[in-house]
């Protein structure tokens, strides 16, 4: 199921959280509202931990990971990394990366088989991402964007990707991740889909903002719901995003 | 205002002035960095002076050109500063770090206001030394000079007298601020005491520049009517020029007499006219424009506030506008000719009357638009391109049960005719009109107003539901239902119109008589109209409705928009294909379905329900039950996945021995260290360590020792070298003096591997032991002959010396302490002693009595041209 949420009054809720298959992290807010919005819908299948990175909230921006691991900048202090090793299960790999591009989150969008990253990384952190996360490595961009994480948000069910992504290129990202995609929209219209919502296989969290289109969209390209299919964008749901967005 | 000012008093009122903080003035600031090129001075001929052909003409006017150009302000600006390429002054209110340069301008003449038809040149200009850095740390030390400045404070009457010249006496000691002369804070006047420019770059256009930035900022400041000062005779024209009045002789006698006072009136004017443009301005533009409005909206208005009289008020107010401002162009130019203060008056008055008059003849339109805007802000929010569904049917027939049960909406108490819900179907919005009273009865019947709202109506892009009870209960037969029908069709042109036969649950459909049933039946024939079931009673149908209308509103503006956005080539448009592109599933070729991984767990979840008293606590229960957000401090560690779960709290050191802890902190510690270990093993079991090849060459060996006994000497000798350089606080004692004893030489000798023991037998029967009198021993060791008699002999002379000197002799009591009963009395007369010393420490005296005195002014500081800028070598 999706759901919405802010942060302290930000709906860029995947700039402060990163969720996957195995494990989420939250950014430590001033209050417990949002962890409690994870915690209400996760209870105790995979652990939730609250972290800083470098000593900021912004953690989706920074960490990139999946079931299998997570990476963390050069910036993240030695005691929020015994934090994070403490939190996590013992099976997920954490891995410090020296690499020059360090919001993580921005630069690359992953899913447990497949990962896009921006191309002016460098060879040693792909072969790194490659090796922790357990994913073929692809640069590509979205929308002629470079910040691949940054706009697209990606499970092992589907992708959403910048709105104004063109259909050639939807169709090639969908034949290297092998799994559907379609170009949609967070926030009442934002193209930060990543910065806008986080998702895993089962749930999504969006914007507070969000509007009903955009969340049935998420619900049905990422399979959220029972019977959602991403097929339903461009039949049952086609005159409803019509309607909306021209 | 006098030449004879005392600048002792002037001092004084500057002094008063900064302290109740009334300087009223302004600053004329250059920084004297300004990098803009300079502007050539235009000497190129007339173009149009040459026709003539007259050559003496055209010399005359050519030379007239030349003196004109060399007298200008700015030429004669260029000539006194001629370090600035432009003249950019920066003018802004004076503050107290301002006092120093204020004073010194004012005393490089002994007095103020100093616009004499007389040049002052090579004067310097005074106010430099106490010029404020421009900015700290600015690499080129740019400061900012004052120029001018103008000095004034509030007086309570029309003019300036000598109250209002002078100051407190007890101004240091008087506690409140209010005093009856001087500044006062309520006064309306303000008084002009100095208008002050440098003598330099007087005749520059200085004073011109400053004196109308200053009237301009008192027009604006607004709590002031006029400005008034006293001024010489021959000064009398130079404010004129600014629009000061000549009211004649003051009976000021401040600083001698001989005044007369100026007025300036035009302030209470200007600034009524501009409160009352300002605000009428904003009343003008912050209503809707008509014209520009949707035309559901323009109608709308049109009907509940009839367009033609908001149009008329609107038209007032901004004409109003005009003509106050016409008012006060008019009396500011004709208060220049006033004769005298009583007439500047009755032109003040006059202006002001009419100005009034014009005001309250608003009364009525300001009224009106008051409840125009009262009213605007409580209409209901109508989008009138958004998706609507409207509602119509006599009443009673369940046009608002309907609206209540899809919309969830209560009852409307509104004051107008629509009441607005909103529902939503397919992820989107719908908005539902209700309009009792308007589409309730034939047009026939309708009055001008209802058939305005009526065509407001037809604007909108809206599904129209027209309810018809035929169960009859509501009071109207079922034909007088069809025959409204029929009669404000004609209103729903282009729309699609959908028949509801409500109270379905009373009678149905198939109950009628069949001419009845033809007649309904009848009425869906014109195209366009469908005939839809419901029961607003059971809510049977209700929703069936609901979604077919909705549906087929949405299919109808969807394929509007597709066509509209489709070229006729069947080319889309850049936002449709933008949109086509959103409604593109992109699937993988090869149809892999990619592993998920949902864990088992996630299917049998229970949904977190808030209102279930047995859900699960979350952390924000946990924050909220000790002390909310800000209070309650989340433990981070309670989570922790460990081995040991005692470990959780365990503290850890982040720096241990000077290192960082976590830098040799190793995963797979235990690991390596095992295979470390298993190696170690395996080695001792090879025989790895149990070497055999000792070192049996001797000479090889001898070799090594040798070599380590050079390494070690190298060493030594290095260090010596090192310590003999590096003289710390020691003297270079010449190698001469330097002792060395018998046993280094003898030592050093050894080393070499020469015998010393004669050279030693030698050398010690040669040393002649110093004796101080007696010889103590009575063996006599060492003397020539053991048995020889004691002989006083003379003395050599460096045994004289030697016995010269001698220990010093130790006073039997300690002086510190002589006298001093105890330590309390000790610590006080060791204070005391203490105390007569901090002043010889503090002046760097030697003693009490050194009275030296160093150089007071060092020669090599003072001597030279002080200038700017020669100084900075320091």
């Amino acid at each position: 199921m999706a759901v919405r949420a802010q942060f302290e009054n930000s709906n860029e809720v995947g700039v402060f959280a990163k969720l996957t298959n195995s494990y989420a992290l939250v950014g430590i807010g001033a209050s417990e509202n949002f962890y409690s919005v994870f915690e209400a819908e996760l209870q105790d299948i995979i652990p939730i931990c609250r972290t800083t990175i470098a000593g900021m909230r912004i953690i989706g921006r920074l960490t990139a990971g999946n079931r299998k691991g997570l990476l963390v900048p050069t910036t993240t202090t030695d005691q929020e990394l015994q934090h994070l090793r403490n939190s996590l299960p013992d099976e997920v790999r954490i891995q410090r990366i020296e690499e020059r591009l360090s919001a993580l989150g921005n630069v690359i969008a992953t899913n447990d088989h497949t990962a896009l990253i921006h191309p002016d990384l460098e060879r040693e952190t792909e072969e790194i991402i490659a090796d922790v996360l357990g994913v073929e490595v692809f640069r590509q961009t979205v929308a002629d964007n470079v910040l691949v994480g940054s706009y697209m948000a990606l499970s092992n069910q589907g992708g959403l990707v910048h709105p104004k992504t063109s259909i050639r290129d939807q169709d090639e990202l969908s034949s290297l991740l092998q799994v559907p995609l379609v170009a949609g929209s967070v926030n009442r219209g934002s193209s930060v889909i990543g910065g806008g919502m986080v998702v895993n296989d089962w749930m999504a969290v969006t914007g507070l903002d969000t509007t009903a289109p955009e969340l049935s969209v998420i619900e049905s390209v990422f399979r959220l719901t029972e019977g959602a299919a991403p097929g339903a964008v461009n039949t049952s749901m086609k005159d409803t995003i019509v309607e909306s967005f021209y | 205002m006098s030449r004879e000012a005392d600048a002792e008093s002037l001092l004084h009122y500057y002094n008063f002035s900064s302290k109740v903080s009334s300087v009223q003035g302004f600053q004329a600031a250059l920084t004297n960095s300004s990098p803009i090129p300079s502007r050539e001075s235009d000497q190129a001929v007339d173009e149009s002076s040459d026709v003539d052909g007259d050559f003496a003409e055209l010399q005359k006017m050519l030379s007239q050109k030349r003196r004109a150009a060399k007298d200008s302000p700015e030429s004669r600006l260029r000539q006194a500063l001629p370090f600035i390429t432009e003249f950019v002054p920066f003018i802004r209110p004076l503050t107290i770090s301002d006092l120093d340069s204020c004073i010194a301008l004012e005393n490089a003449l002994g007095i103020f206001l100093t616009v004499i038809p007389e040049r002052a040149n090579d004067l310097g200009i005074q106010t430099l030394p106490h010029a404020k850095p421009v900015e700290t740390g600015r690499a080129d030390g740019a400061v900012s000079v004052l120029l001018a400045h103008i000095v004034s404070s509030r007086c309570s009457g029309d003019i300036v007298t000598d109250s209002d010249m002078d100051y407190p006496k007890d101004w240091r000691s008087r506690k409140s601020r209010a005093a009856e002369v001087g500044h006062q804070a309520s006064g309306k006047t303000v008084g002009l005491h100095s208008l002050a420019v440098l003598p330099r770059l007087q005749q520059c256009g200085i004073g011109q520049m400053i004196m109308k930035a200053y009237l301009d900022q008192m027009r604006s400041y607004g709590v002031v009517n006029r400005v008034a000062l006293i001024c010489q005779d021959h000064l009398v024209s130079y404010y004129e020029r600014f629009g000061f009045k000549h009211l004649g002789e003051s009976k000021a006698q401040f600083g001698g007499g001989g005044w007369h006072d100026m007025e300036f009136i035009d302030i209470v004017l200007s600034f009524t006219q501009e409160t009352c443009s300002e605000k009428f301005g904003q009343i003008v533009s912050s209503f809707p424009v008509l014209t520009d409005q949707h035309p559901f909206h323009r109608d709308l208005m049109n009907i509940l506030y009839d367009a033609d009289h908001f149009k008329v008020a609107l038209g007032q107010v901004s004409t109003a506008k005009h003509l106050i401002e016409t008012i006060c162009r008019d009396y500011v130019r004709l208060l220049k000719y006033a004769q005298s203060l009583y007439q500047c008056k009755q032109l003040k008055r006059a202006a002001l009357g009419r100005m009034a008059t014009l005001i309250k003849r608003l009364k009525d339109p300001l009224q009106y638009l008051d409840q125009v805007r009262q009213h605007l802000a409580r209409l209901p929010d109508i989008n009138p391109t958004t998706r609507t569904l409207l509602v119509a049917g006599f009443p009673n027939v369940g046009k608002s049960s309907f609206v209540r049960s899809v919309t969830r909406a209560d009852t409307p108490v509104e004051p107008y005719a629509f009441f607005v819900g909103h529902l939503d179907y397919k992820y989107l919005r719908y908005q539902v009109i209700d309009t009792p009273g308007i589409l309730d009865h034939p047009l026939e019947e309708m009055n001008t107003i209802e058939m305005q709202s009526v065509t407001a109506l037809a604007h909108l892009r809206a599904a129209v539901l027209f309810f018809i009870d035929i169960s009859e209960q509501c009071g109207y037969s079922l034909s007088a239902q069809c025959n409204l029908f029929r009669s404000i069709k004609p209103l729903f042109a282009n729309k699609m119109v959908f028949i509801v036969l409500n109270k379905m649950d009373i009678k149905a459909f198939e109950d009628l008589e069949p001419e009845m049933q033809a007649e309904l039946q009848d009425l869906t024939k014109s195209g366009d109209v469908e005939l839809l079931r419901a029961s607003c009673a059971t809510q049977d149908g209700v929703q069936d409705v609901k979604n077919h209308v909705c549906e087929r509103l949405l299919a109808e503006r969807v394929s509007q928009k597709l066509k509209a956005g489709t070229a006729s080539n069947g080319a889309l448009g850049s936002r449709l294909s933008e949109v086509m592109a959103r409604i593109h599933v992109a699937q993988p070729m090869d149809g892999v379905t990619r592993e998920t991984f949902i864990p088992e767990a996630v299917k049998s979840l229970k949904k977190y329900d808030k209102n279930d008293p047995e859900r699960r606590i979350l952390a924000r229960d946990v924050e909220e039950a000790n002390g909310g957000a800000g209070v309650y401090n989340v433990d981070l560690r309670k989570d922790y996945i460990l081995a040991d779960p005692s470990w959780k709290y365990d503290k850890i050191p982040e720096i241990y021995d000077g290192k960082n802890v976590y830098d040799y902190v190793d995963p797979d510690i235990d690991a390596k260290l095992a295979a470390l270990e298993e190696e170690e093993e395996r080695l001792e079991k090879e025989g790895f360590y149990e070497s055999d090849s000792d070192i049996d060459d001797e000479s090889e060996e001898e070799v090594l020792q040798k070599a380590e006994y050079i390494r070690e000497k190298h060493k030594l000798i290095r260090n010596e070298a090192k310590m003999r350089k590096s003289l710390k606080n020691r003297a270079i004692i010449p190698r001469k003096n330097q002792k060395r004893p018998f046993s280094q030489l003898e030592d050093h000798l050894d080393q070499l591997g020469v015998d010393t023991e004669s050279i030693g037998l030698r050398a010690r029967s040669q040393v002649v032991q110093p004796t101080r009198g007696r010889s103590v021993t009575r063996s006599r060791a060492g003397t020539a002959d053991p048995d020889a008699m004691d002989v006083d002999e003379a003395p050599s002379n460096k045994q004289r010396l030697r016995s010269a000197s001698r220990a010093r002799s130790v006073a039997a009591t300690n002086r510190r302490e002589d006298g001093v009963q105890d330590a309390t009395a000790r610590t006080a007369a060791e204070r005391q002693a203490k105390l007569s010393q901090r002043k010889m420490n503090r002046m760097a005296r030697q003693g009490e009595a050194d009275r030296h005195i160093a150089a007071a002014m060092p020669k090599h500081l003072f001597s030279g041209k002080r200038t700017i800028g020669k100084t900075s070598r320091r």
